[in-house]
């Protein structure tokens, strides 16, 4: 941990290891926030969309 | 709510205020106990994590202040705090990136939210200009090492006359007193642009112009 990081330098870019993995993780973690659904939710396509109401509801709303 | 009948501050700008604020965000809106069916998805919860970060962050930064660097770099209850502290920065700017991924790929800007999305924006940047100041703040080695590095960059912006990184005295009174101020009235300012005018829905599912939740007129 007293050393320096490695860095990956590929033409012009040059990163740490530990940013780069930072960075993949990152995605991988908004890739899964798309993908996984959401405790007590169905999926958003057998759910009919409704407006929301003046007070911030929907139709089809969940207890916040 | 409607405007009291009979109100003789009527012409005042305080009443003026009060009938706006009133107008524009009901404690419908201000505290809502329903939210529309696409809130389920987690993408909606990368912000309200910034936020517990950031409680995080201040929390710890309290207890930094009130016991002094002599206490967080010797004792080992003040590493635990520093590291807290370090590690609640870490994952603030996590989320707050994975927000602005979520929001920026959402056009959260639309129907009105520009406001919205502009004060992130500019929260983002002052919180990376505070995290700076915070690599500044920790009287070791590491801060001398970053501060005389930063010294000829940010003389090179033209700025380093008052903003003099190697003045600790200023880092330290930006870091823990002005740019918290700023982040947090800036984050409730955010947050009460989302109550007004509410959740941006996913791209596909605007709801019908005819009955649009539009609290700008």
């Amino acid at each position: 941990m007293d050393q320096p990081a490695g860095y990956l330098h590929w033409g012009f870019v040059l990163i740490s290891w530990p940013n780069l993995l930072l960075i993949g993780l990152m995605v991988v973690l908004f890739a899964l926030a798309l993908i996984l659904p959401f405790p007590g939710h169905g999926s958003a396509t057998n759910t009919a969309p409704t407006p929301p109401s003046p007070a911030g509801g929907g139709g089809k709303g969940n207890q916040a | 709510m409607k405007p009291r009948v009979g109100d003789e501050s009527t012409g005042s700008w305080t009443a003026a205020t009060r009938r706006q604020l009133e107008r524009r965000l009901p404690w419908e809106n201000l505290l809502p106990d329903r939210q529309p069916f696409y809130v389920g998805s987690w993408v909606y919860v990368f912000g309200v994590v910034t936020i517990a970060a950031l409680a995080w962050v201040v929390l710890s930064g309290i207890v930094l202040v009130a016991f002094g660097p002599q206490w967080w770099h010797l004792s080992s209850v003040g590493r635990f705090f520093n590291s807290l502290h370090f590690w609640s920065v870490q994952v603030f700017f996590v989320f707050m990136v994975l927000h602005l991924w979520g929001q920026y790929f959402m056009a959260s800007w639309r129907e009105g939210r520009a406001p919205t999305w502009m004060i992130g924006v500019v929260t983002f940047a002052i919180s990376i200009v505070a995290a700076f100041t915070g690599y500044l703040a920790q009287q070791n080695f590491a801060a001398q090492w970053i501060a005389m590095n930063a010294k000829d960059a940010i003389n090179g912006t033209g700025i380093g006359g008052f903003f003099n990184v190697l003045n600790f005295g200023q880092m330290y009174g930006l870091h823990v007193m002005l740019f918290p101020i700023a982040i947090i009235a800036l984050v409730f300012l955010h947050i009460v642009q989302v109550r007004m005018r509410g959740v941006v829905p996913p791209i596909g599912h605007e709801p019908e112009p005819a009955v649009r939740w539009d609290l700008r007129k």
